[in-house]
């Protein structure tokens, strides 16, 4: 690259494309070019980040929030303990719920003459009278329990709760503890409500429930949601100059695009994108669409997102529908879009005992024989990457999406998601203003060790599967 | 339809020319798309709501800026002007309502204390208005799908519309209107394409459904008679209801685009102190002026000199008839009055 070309770029504050560019396509000078809005020193870039409820957009915020952003005030720790405690007796109601739906069948079946099932009648034969089994609780915790599944039917959990958390925290405690209740959560994948988080705080009840409580880093991470009217949230931050993929450069930015470095992360929960979605028009202005997608959705089943109907539906499928609204959207027709598969520990675990053909949109996942987890969950990562990619092409006239690997409770890869995102951006400015223009294949996904990909990318990027750091 | 009658009755159209009404103030300050606006009940005051985060009154005789309240979430869909005037509502994408006293001090950065935030909605704050005649009681409708009547005084929610009982939207709620002749009466537009009227005294069930549209209701508007009521729509109409009777009146329909491009759809509708006629502010900057009963377009604002860059988001008519103001995303208000010897229609 030119000299002059590289002085015309600090000149005028633009990025400085690296050493191997090729020449821009448009033969105007950059002196000669406007410069755009968002690289105004002043201007805060703004992302935008959506998903499906559980996909992790709230942990990726609070993420943020405590990498980036001021700590958490004591007024919204309070509002993050009074949420947590609330969301505390919604699982309970579920598991409730769960234990009663279990109890009505394994009594069905023992009372049946013509049950084969053994160990239900053996159970009834220890337990004295017919008519209770492993998931029978006593007439004081069935008391509570049809109370608390009432105010909840009616929706005015609410009135009731955070406000007498501490009344009821050692019938919560006692619950948990029962067997009944452990016998039933047991059978958690049955419970299509249930939220992974339930077990860390209903297994701390009373500690949750007490005045003192004060929700620890991990605590409000954990906890579902922002804030308690789940509005939007958003904070401003900076991110500072470490970049990991500088070396791949050999190549350190200049200075002057310390600029850019000024972005608004906006967090808005998504239910109900599908139809009127009028606010979406006022993200126009947005430099990028975070999409979240929970990799360990794949064989879970939830409530329809809108409409009326109760039949659940598979989680990815939402995800998936919830992503292909987003991305046609008129107001997102320019932007980039960003996509995190997140969640990829809890993905890993599963992938061995749950096929990933669980869900019928992977029906045609054909992966290598593997005894390995780890390599079934990179085979699994990389043909759902496939999957997103194929689907933002087919709407967007072949666009790249980026894709990008996540444990969101973990804050190092949320940190490296950040600085890859705006290396995303970077590379859409200089695209936009010509000079370096490289194949995008190669970073537009980030773990290359997929057998579908070229052999030559593996050479030319040795220093890309450190940044992976899944295991 | 209202229509078919009034022609056969003999009726004619009213007459205007594009000098009867005229844009006689613009109104500058906004860096960002307005999205909402409203008149005050007595003086000539206008709030507007911006993307740019903030809302400012104006005096609409002079065009000065008399606030400019900074707001803290900058995603706002809607204002309203208490009745007594010294208070203005607003709410959006922060699931919440938040007031504002108009005779607080603004802090050395601008900033207005908010003296109170109504929470509680489970999603985005479409749509606020004051009880008229009430500064204490406010109803707001949500993308939670439910209306809510709110006391401002307490912050408490005095009644829900929808939600958990069945007979509530079943999609965002975009818009309300409150009866001005009888205030216990209101009614909501909403995604699902119906309009919802309700008594304030039973929020147990809505009195009544209205269909007709095919596509998300933008906004709805009470008949000065306060028997019946317009809506404005994305199905590209506005459309005339019975209140009572559930009847669709009228339709009031575009001409197709000659470039057959997609039909502008309707966000903002209101009519002028008679009834005779209805304007309505469409996505692609036309503002017009329907005769609501011969169904005619009597006159496109949009065409007129000094109009609209871009989408008409927000309008409403003075409390004394005389004057229109229209919102934009061009980031103007604009006030339209008709001109000397134009009768108030």
């Amino acid at each position: 690259m030119q000299p002059l070309t590289r002085f015309v770029c600090t000149l005028v504050s633009l990025p400085v494309p690296p050493a191997n560019s090729v020449e821009p396509r448009d033969d105007a000078p950059y002196s000669a070019r406007t410069v755009p809005e968002y690289l105004d020193q002043k201007r805060i870039q703004k992302l935008l980040i959506l998903g499906s409820p559980g996909a992790g957009t709230s942990t990726i915020f609070k993420q943020a929030k405590l990498l980036y952003g001021s700590r958490f005030t004591p007024e919204e720790l309070d509002n993050i303990k009074l949420m947590i405690q609330s969301n505390m007796f919604k699982y309970l109601g579920i598991l409730l719920e769960g234990r009663e739906r279990f109890e009505e069948e394994a009594l069905a079946i023992s009372n049946n003459p013509n049950s084969e099932d053994e160990d239900t009648q053996q159970e009834e034969n220890e337990s004295s009278g017919l008519n209770s089994c492993i998931y029978s609780i006593n007439a004081k915790l069935k008391k509570f329990s049809d109370w608390l599944l009432d105010i909840i039917a009616m929706g005015d959990l609410d009135a009731f709760f955070p406000a007498a958390t501490r009344e009821y925290a050692p019938v919560v405690d006692e619950l948990w503890k029962h067997p009944a209740i452990q016998a039933t959560y047991k059978r958690k994948d049955e419970l299509y409500f249930l939220p992974d988080v339930a077990e860390y705080f209903l297994s701390r009840a009373i500690e949750v429930s007490s005045n003192e409580y004060e929700p620890s880093e991990k605590d409000v991470l954990y906890a579902e949601g922002v804030s308690q009217g789940n509005g939007l949230a958003f904070i401003d931050f900076t991110l500072d100059e470490r970049n990991p993929m500088s070396e791949l450069y050999g190549d350190s930015h200049d200075p002057s695009s310390q600029a850019q470095n000024k972005y608004q992360l906006i967090r808005v929960n998504a239910k109900g994108l599908n139809e009127g979605c009028k606010w979406v028009e006022m993200f126009e202005d947005v430099r990028a669409v975070i999409f979240s997608v929970a990799l360990s959705d794949y064989d879970q089943l939830g409530a329809p997102a809108s409409g009326t109907s109760r039949r659940l539906e598979n989680k990815m499928i939402q995800s998936k529908d919830l992503f292909e609204a987003t991305i046609r959207h008129p107001s997102f027709r320019d932007t980039p879009f960003v996509l995190v598969l997140n969640k990829f520990d809890i993905f890993e675990e599963k992938i061995g005992r749950s096929p990933l053909t669980a869900c019928e949109w992977f029906s045609d996942f054909d992966p290598l024989r593997t005894h390995n987890n780890q390599s079934m969950a990179q085979q699994a990562f990389f043909y759902v990457a496939m999957k997103f990619k194929n689907l933002y092409a087919a709407h967007t006239g072949d666009r790249k999406l980026f894709v990008w690997q996540a444990r969101a409770r973990d804050g190092p890869t949320v940190d490296e998601a950040f600085r890859y995102i705006r290396e995303v951006l970077r590379w859409e400015d200089e695209k936009e203003y010509g000079g370096f223009c490289p194949d995008e294949s190669f970073y537009s996904t980030t773990e290359l060790s997929s057998s579908r990909l070229v052999e030559q990318d593996w050479q030319q990027h040795p220093a890309a599967d450190q940044r992976q750091g899944s295991t | 339809a209202v229509e078919k009658y009034s022609k056969a009755q003999g009726r004619t159209a009213v007459s205007f020319n594009p000098t009867d009404l005229v844009c006689c103030r613009t109104l500058q300050g906004h860096s960002g798309k307005v999205y909402s606006l409203d008149w005050t009940p007595e003086k000539n005051w206008i709030v507007s709501a911006s993307q740019d985060g903030r809302l400012i009154v104006w005096n609409a005789l002079t065009s000065q800026k008399t606030h400019a309240i900074k707001l803290h979430c900058p995603w706002v869909m809607t204002c309203a002007f208490a009745p007594n005037g010294q208070s203005v509502a607003c709410g959006g994408l922060d699931s919440a309502c938040s007031i504002f006293n108009l005779s607080s001090q603004a802090d050395r950065d601008g900033n207005m204390p908010v003296s109170r935030v109504l929470t509680g909605h489970k999603g985005y704050v479409s749509s606020c208005q004051y009880v008229p005649d009430q500064e204490t009681r406010l109803i707001t409708g949500s993308g939670d799908q439910t209306c809510v009547l709110w006391d401002v005084t307490t912050g408490q929610r005095i009644s829900i519309f929808g939600g958990e009982f069945p007979s509530g939207h079943t999609a965002d709620v975009l818009s309300l209107s409150i009866n001005s002749l009888n205030t216990n009466m209101f009614i909501s537009g909403s995604c699902d394409t119906t309009v919802r009227l309700w008594d304030l005294r039973i929020a147990s069930r809505a009195v009544r459904t209205y269909h007709g549209h095919e596509g998300d209701i933008n906004s709805v508007k009470f008949f000065p008679d306060g028997q019946r009521f317009g809506t404005g729509s994305d199905d590209g109409t506005c459309r005339l209801f019975d209140m009572r009777t559930g009847h669709q009146l009228q339709v009031y329909n575009r001409e197709p685009d000659r470039n057959d491009n997609e039909l502008p759809i309707v966000t903002s509708v209101a009519f002028s102190i008679s009834g005779r006629l209805l304007f309505a502010g469409y996505s692609n900057g036309d503002c017009y002026v329907w005769d609501t009963l011969l169904a005619e377009m009597v006159l496109n604002l949009g065409t007129l000199q000094n109009s609209h860059e871009g989408r008409i988001s927000c309008l409403g008519l003075s409390s004394d008839g005389s004057a229109l103001c229209t919102g934009s995303w061009d980031k103007n208000l604009k006030i339209w009055a008709f001109s000397g010897h134009r009768k108030i229609v």
